[in-house]
């Protein structure tokens, strides 16, 4: 009986073996039978977006490969720009990577500092038709490390300020221009809140959950994330704080601004809710400019972050282009050729007009086709006007980790009405200890 | 018997027997592929300081764990998974036990009422997940508008720490009630009338037919009903993704949250198994536990 059970053990196990060495068997057959195969290479894209801009992003793949016969793109959608992120490790782990991912910020650093990801340098320093110089200078600082470059910038956003024309207009403001500077915008969210029996009816400002939204009030106060050295951490230190102390009066003492939160998509609550003249400015991404002005029944009007001393605005939300370090050599010269043709002019100025994300060239914002289009769609032109305020948010490993510290201490402020101070120090003591590691 | 044994007779003992593995190894192959081997993959790599994408790993050993028990974070998080367990679990196996009764009477339209408690069963968490944040809206939900209807002041649902903990306890309450009552229910009906009959000539009032008759008989179903309810709560994650992300201020991130924070979001493999690990052994304890107690107040018919 007990011998039995360990033969038919062993047998499973055997059989277990056979069928997983008989898997890989096969896939690497394949992969060796097409390298040899005659014909256009053929090369796996992953995209995360939904919606307009995923059509936008297919339609462009499709351009490219009716463009020439040498390269074959399959783009592959992976359901979210978060996603990408966790389906590439596992991809990584078992072996089967894709060609080009495109990989937001919180997620291509890992990777190139893993070695996962193939330095670009060498193509751009051999390819003379490529004129890298030409990209726009924000959004190349949230390509390198350590002076390598290892994605280039494709579609990339900021956060730009809503509002809703009819409440300014309500409030006595200049309804092209209302604010410019948070003191101002404390002062007009006063005028716009309604509170009726001790209930809000209407808020006058709101700003989406995650610490990409707060690091414009930080930046624009002369303060900073990390010291220059990116060695200590300057996010308690006074011009850091203001920002959010002005956000906890506006919460608790004005009663003025709708309490962020997070949960099922950060920023839903706050956007539907402006979207319906309950809260009159809104701050929020340009990616969303499309939802918000299809879905608005008033007048619209979108404006620059406002400032403390200085504009400043993060250039760093959005995705870059990145070739997997694993995929072979022969795969990764097509997939070159794909993301040039993707950051080049032509297809740039294609991507902005359909999406609204910002176009990444230079010589595509003076494009006379771009300044014809922001002469037609002026809120668009709002975001490309931001753009030499643009700043990138530090390049270092554990990044992420850094950045929930700061959001769970966004959030101590804004749920239990913790001073900036206090629920800043916190965080940045716990940050110092992952500088170290 | 040994004895008289000859070839024909191991021949057809080994036939028998070979068939009868053959005929499960699809469960054993299954079983080792995606359970056993996960599981000692998991306890592995939770020695190690392993991202997956790196080439290579250190042996850290007990590293991990040490980080964790250390860590005033994984306690508070560990904490907060006990305090949703424990008001979840209570709050489902009462209302349930509740509702079973009361739905075993022969009432008008009771047969709707049955499947209108457990249609949310059948509704994916993350469109309940969805659908209460709404709900909850501090300043413009629909729970507050009739809160406000019956003059209670607003609360802060989802905004603050213990309220954030409350929402998501009474929404798991209102997700899963429906399932154990039907359980439960099943169990009801399975109590002979007979016993009931025998009781009322006794003189015995309602009170006494539910202490003395229907609970010691429906014993068995609710402790079934505890320990699935139980680990399912521990594993819950949809309702904290959906519905909170662990906030605000982290006070109501759970064990299973954490360890998808820190394996998919920070690249932390090893911690994450670690993790993992704990909470599979805090499992185990559970249910180890739950077995033992249960011998004083379990009756099997």
């Amino acid at each position: 009986m007990k011998r039995t059970f360990i033969k038919s053990v062993i047998m499973a196990s055997s059989l277990v073996m056979l069928l997983a060495g008989c898997g890989q068997g096969a896939s690497s057959s394949i992969t060796s039978q097409q390298s040899n195969k005659q014909g256009p290479v053929q090369i796996e894209f992953w995209y995360g977006n939904s919606g307009v801009i995923g059509d936008t992003i297919k339609d462009l793949t499709e351009q490219f490969n009716q463009s020439q016969d040498e390269v074959k793109v399959n783009a592959v959608f992976q359901e979210s720009t978060n996603n990408i992120g966790k389906k590439l490790l596992t991809a990584i782990v078992g072996n089967a990577v894709p060609d080009v991912v495109q990989l937001n910020a919180r997620f291509w650093p890992s990777f190139a500092y893993n070695k996962a990801l193939l330095p670009l340098d060498p193509y751009i320093q051999k390819d003379p038709e490529f004129n890298y110089s030409d990209f726009v200078d924000s959004f190349v600082d949230n390509t390198l490390i350590e002076g390598k470059t290892y994605t280039l910038p494709f579609n990339r956003s900021t956060p730009i300020l809503y509002y809703n024309k009819d409440i300014v207009k309500e409030i006595g403001l200049d309804s092209e221009h209302p604010v410019s500077t948070w003191d101002e915008m404390m002062t007009a969210a006063k005028k716009a809140t309604v509170i009726k029996d001790g209930k809000t009816e209407r808020f006058g400002y709101a700003s989406l959950l995650p610490p990409l939204y707060y690091y414009s009030l930080m930046w624009s106060n002369g303060g900073d994330i990390l010291s220059p050295d990116q060695k200590d951490v300057v996010i308690d230190q006074a011009p850091a704080i203001q920002g959010l102390e002005m956000y906890r009066k506006m919460i608790y003492d004005d009663k003025t601004m709708m309490q962020p939160l997070g949960g099922n998509r950060d920023g839903d609550q706050e956007m539907i809710n402006f979207q319906n003249g309950k809260v009159a400015f809104l701050l929020a991404s340009t990616g969303d400019l499309n939802q918000i002005q299809n879905n608005v029944k008033f007048k619209l009007g979108v404006d620059f972050v406002p400032k403390f001393k200085e504009y400043a605005v993060p250039s760093t939300s959005g995705g870059n282009l990145a070739i997997v370090a694993k995929a072979p050599k022969e795969k990764q010269d097509a997939a070159w050729k794909f993301i040039k043709f993707l950051t080049d002019k032509q297809q740039t100025i294609y991507f902005a007009q359909h999406t609204g994300y910002m176009p990444i060239r230079k010589s595509a914002v003076k494009a006379p086709e771009m300044v014809k289009f922001y002469k037609e769609n002026p809120f668009f032109k709002i975001t490309v006007d931001q753009l030499p305020y643009g700043k990138g948010i530090p390049v270092v490993p554990n990044f992420e980790k850094i950045e929930t510290e700061i959001q769970n201490a966004l959030g101590k402020t804004y749920a239990e009405n913790v001073p900036a101070q206090e629920s800043m120090k916190e965080a940045a003591d716990k940050i110092r200890e992952l500088l170290k590691e | 018997m040994d004895k008289h044994l000859n070839k024909t007779s191991i021949a057809k003992w080994a036939y028998t027997n070979l068939t009868a593995y053959l005929l499960v190894s699809p469960a054993i192959i299954l079983l080792v592929v995606f359970h056993l081997y996960p599981m000692g993959m998991t306890f592995f790599l939770s020695l190690t300081d392993w991202n997956l994408i790196t080439p290579d790993f250190n042996w850290i050993f007990a590293g991990n764990y040490s980080r964790m028990f250390t860590s005033s974070e994984f306690w508070s998080v560990v904490g907060n998974t006990f305090i949703f367990s424990i008001f979840s679990v209570g709050f489902t196996v009462l209302l349930a036990t509740v509702l079973a009764v009361v739905l075993d009477e022969k009432l008008r339209g009771v047969r709707l009422f049955r499947s209108v408690v457990f249609l949310p069963y059948i509704t994916p968490m993350a469109a309940i997940g969805t659908l209460w944040v709404w709900m909850y809206n501090q300043n413009f939900g629909l729970i507050n508008w009739v809160l406000d209807f019956f003059s209670i002041p607003p609360a802060p649902w989802l905004a603050k720490p213990g309220w954030a903990m409350a929402a998501l306890i009474i929404t798991k309450v209102w997700k899963v009630v429906g399932y154990y009552m039907v359980i439960l229910l099943a169990g009801k009906q399975n109590i002979a009338d007979s016993l009931y009959e025998a009781a009322k000539m006794d003189g015995a009032g309602r009170l006494q037919l539910f202490t003395r008759i229907t609970l010691p008989l429906l014993s068995p179903y609710i402790f079934f009903v505890l320990i699935v309810a139980l680990i399912g709560s521990f594993e819950d994650f949809d309702l904290l993704f959906t519905m909170t992300r662990g906030g605000p201020a982290e006070s109501t991130n759970m064990i299973i949250y954490y360890i998808y924070q820190h394996a998919f979001e920070f690249f932390d493999i090893g911690y994450a198994s670690a993790a993992s690990s704990v909470l599979f052994v805090i499992l185990m304890l559970i249910t180890f536990i739950q077995m033992k107690v249960s011998k004083r107040w379990v009756h099997y018919q």
